[in-house]
């Protein structure tokens, strides 16, 4: 466990893995870039520069949230986060039916700055909401999307939670209420109970950089929140962009953020010259390391030429750019060269068809396909095994029953419960890294 | 305060594609790598940077100006902005002013396998090495840098013992070249083939030059004819060209075949312990010795067409400087397509040696 760390002061570095022999005619170029921000984790929360941050956290109050624990569990976790918030952090805290409201402050005009006196008010006001209405998630994004816009804050983070689907809400109104707020603040996603729907939220968290998980049991919530508040503030390095270079002619097919989980950033790109496209990345936590594959497809060159297919920068919010990875195509007519693939693309592109198989597996079982869901999931326990991803491993096996997990033969759980299906989907996108030494970047 | 700051008249002007401010003088945008000719005419521009030959411009120094590839700019790492394609990289000169060696990747293989190597006898001789990586083993590169590196070091500052010395350089030369792979190196197949290379030596001793070879790689004797030069291949190919040639058959044919380049000896750990061509051969004041690897005469196979193009790098009568016709020999082949790496290395007799043997 080498880490290859950013030398010499500067906040990231970055490290190509990739075979860049290509035969007679290929086109498309795989990598894997490793960006890591500099520092060394265990500092981070004691050494968390007080920049300037707003948060909001965002509580389903709807009337099915009246059920059970869950209104009250919901309350609870919504105080231990502002319980959280170190003194000086901007917050707001906003309630969710088939509108949304601001809890705190109560016009809703401004953020709070977070001190003793505002923390208590804000959790009173908080106890104070009741259950009632529907579901319009969209709303309760445009409202924190508009509370932020009031802030000067260079580091904005939200904390999304909810019991049910978008019921009240048309999906073209969510989707666009989701646009607004790409760039604009990071959101971390969870569903308490098994009434709400994971792709929705999967949907929200891709596109707004934050992470979707379950809290199947409420009274688990309020640590979840603590644990999301403390991985909020732990971000205080600055915001930083992937800009990516390719050449004239070139195509950028794929940019996935593949460790620590699957996010899919292709289409948040946006062109920032003739040849390079940005990519948000949100914030980072000191010494916090993350994984992208990129697929760009370039005019082919005659054998023997190289060419740089891609170059990636990381762009600080003053325009420097903190370091860059090459990657390179090189034509050979060498099969020796080019077909060998490079081990980081390989696991990868192992991890990303292990989500897919997962995600497909679950959508067949839910439309009552036994027959692909079987394949899918068997699949899925294949390449699970094959990659070491115990924790995926362990969440598999509580929907099927694992007869070889290396020919991926398995039987279907009878009443394998919603929750541990939900739980299998919402974590099929977390990837583990790729075991074993570190082979030299370039694979040359 | 607004009419006392003048803009200058030199203003950067903007490129006509994207609007990015053009450095004065630029030949291209930095950004979008689109031509600017002074009337506009930007396809032109682009033709003529394009045909621009290797040998008119230094290749790959950064910066130096145009992508062969496309007539984009080039930038300071030396891949074009535009097209991405990586200039060529200069031509490698190793120069010890009576002799020296220049070598270049080419414009077909990934990496340059060839290596090349300079000793001098404890007489004063120069010794010429070249090795050529075989491109079907893998990392052949090893075991040719390897083996130069084990001959110069028997050669140099030693009395040079003639054809036994030679032998025994090139016996430490297959030693050398028998590289083990490391475990578990992913950049190594697992079917546990070696490296292998050729390799030629040449001493240009008082009175004869010795040469002892492995495989391909060449020698040759130059001397000054009239109007011209004349050369004389002095090694012995090891290859299955060179076995149909001397069973009879026509040696452009043999050259053209299927298996024309094919090598039948080699060293390595895969090959036998190697018997080389041994031969000596008369040379004096004038006269000069080239080694190269076939990436420089597969572009001139025969004597008469090494001659000439030798002629049309050196005036005879001239000064042969090592480094600069070396370097000159190596940029011709790759202008002709550098579809293997190439490695010359040159020593010329000075004109008035002493006979000291």
């Amino acid at each position: 466990m080498t880490e290859t760390g950013p030398t010499g002061g500067a906040p990231f570095a970055a490290e190509t893995f990739q075979n860049p022999y290509l035969a007679s005619g290929a086109d498309t170029v795989d990598a894997v870039v490793t960006v890591s921000a500099a520092g060394d984790p265990a500092e981070a929360a004691t050494h968390t520069q007080p920049r300037e941050r707003a948060e909001v956290v965002i509580v389903d109050c709807s009337g099915s949230m009246g059920s059970g624990r869950k209104m009250q569990a919901a309350k609870e976790a919504a105080e231990a986060a502002i319980d959280c918030l170190d003194d000086g952090v901007a917050f707001a805290v906003v309630a969710g039916d088939h509108e949304a409201a601001a809890v705190w402050p109560v016009d809703g005009r401004a953020l709070a700055v977070s001190d003793p006196h505002e923390r208590h008010l804000a959790k009173a006001a908080v106890a104070q909401r009741e259950p009632a209405g529907g579901t319009a998630i969209g709303t309760w994004l445009d409202l924190a999307r508009q509370i932020f816009a009031r802030s000067p804050a260079t580091y904005r983070h939200a904390i999304l939670l909810t019991d049910g689907r978008n019921e009240h809400q048309k999906p073209a109104e969510l989707a666009a209420a989701v646009d607004a707020c790409r760039g604009l603040f990071q959101c971390d996603c969870r569903g308490v109970g098994t009434d709400w729907e994971v792709d929705e939220m999967r949907g929200i968290a891709t596109a707004l950089l934050g992470t979707v998980d379950i809290v199947a049991d409420p009274e688990d919530l309020a640590e979840d929140f603590r644990a999301m508040i403390a991985g909020s503030l732990a971000r205080s390095l600055p915001d930083v962009k992937l800009r990516l270079w390719s050449p004239q002619g070139a195509s950028i097919e794929s940019l996935r953020q593949v460790a620590p989980e699957v996010l899919d950033i292709s289409a948040t790109g946006r062109p920032s010259g003739p040849l390079t496209q940005d990519f948000l990345l949100g914030g980072w936590a000191p010494g916090e390391s993350r994984d992208y594959h990129l697929r760009i497809k370039v005019n082919p060159g005659g054998v023997g030429d190289e060419m740089l297919a891609g170059r990636v920068s990381l762009v600080l919010v003053d325009g420097t750019v903190a370091t860059q990875a090459l990657v390179k195509a090189t034509w050979t007519d060498d099969p020796e060269l080019s077909t060998r693939m490079d081990r980081h693309v390989a696991h990868y592109t192992g991890q990303v068809e292990l989500a897919d198989a997962i995600q497909a597996g679950l959508a067949a079982v839910k439309a009552g396909d036994d027959r692909t869901a079987t394949v899918k999931l068997g699949r899925a326990v294949q390449l699970a095994s094959a990659s070491g991803h115990e924790d995926t491993m362990r969440l598999l096996a509580k929907v099927v029953d694992v007869e070889n997990p290396e020919s991926g033969t398995v039987r279907l759980k009878a009443g394998a419960g919603k929750a541990a299906e939900m739980t299998l989907d919402t974590r099929s996108t977390r990837t583990v890294r790729l075991s074993g030494p570190k082979s030299g970047g370039d694979g040359a | 305060m607004s009419d006392t700051t003048a803009v200058p008249e030199t203003a950067t002007s903007a490129c006509p594609t994207c609007g990015e401010a053009l450095e004065p003088g630029a030949r291209f945008c930095e950004a979008c790598g689109t031509a600017i000719g002074d009337a506009g005419d930007a396809p032109d521009a682009v033709a003529a940077a394009s045909a621009a030959p290797l040998g008119a411009a230094p290749p790959g120094e950064p910066g130096a100006g145009a992508c062969d590839h496309c007539g984009g700019t080039v930038g300071a790492d030396g891949w074009c902005t535009s097209c991405g394609h990586r200039a060529l990289e200069a031509v490698t000169v190793e120069d010890r002013g009576s002799l020296a060696y220049a070598t270049h990747r080419g414009r077909r293989h990934p990496r340059n396998e060839d290596a090349g190597a300079l000793a001098v006898t404890a007489e004063g001789w120069p010794v010429l090495v070249v090795a050529d990586g075989v491109s079907a083993s893998p990392n052949p590169h090893l075991a040719a840098a390897a083996a130069v590196a084990a001959v110069a070091a028997r050669l140099d500052g030693r009395p040079f013992g003639g054809a036994a010395d030679l032998a025994a350089a090139v016996a430490l030369a297959h030693d050398a070249a028998s590289v083990t792979p490391p475990d578990g190196d992913p950049n190594w197949p697992p079917d546990g083939a070696r490296p292998a290379c050729t390799l030629v030596v040449a001493v240009a001793a008082a009175g004869a030059v010795h040469v002892a070879n492995v495989g391909d790689a060449r020698v040759y004797l130059l001397t000054p004819a009239a109007g011209g030069w004349s050369a004389r291949q002095l090694s012995t190919d090891d290859s299955v060209a060179a076995e149909a040639v001397a069973a009879g058959a026509d040696p452009g044919e043999a050259l053209a075949g299927p298996a024309g380049h094919a090598i039948t000896a080699w060293l390595g750990a895969d090959a036998p312990v190697p018997e080389p061509h041994l031969v000596d051969h008369p040379a004096g004041p004038g006269d000069v010795v080239l080694a190269c690897s076939d990436g420089l005469w597969n572009y001139a196979p025969t004597d008469d067409a090494l001659a000439t193009q030798v002629a049309a790098t050196v005036a005879p009568g001239g000064e042969v400087a090592p480094a600069a016709v070396s370097e000159r020999l190596t940029t011709w082949a790759v202008d002709q397509g550098g579809v293997d790496n190439v490695c010359v290395a040159i020593a010329p007799y000075p004109r008035d040696v002493e006979e000291t043997a």
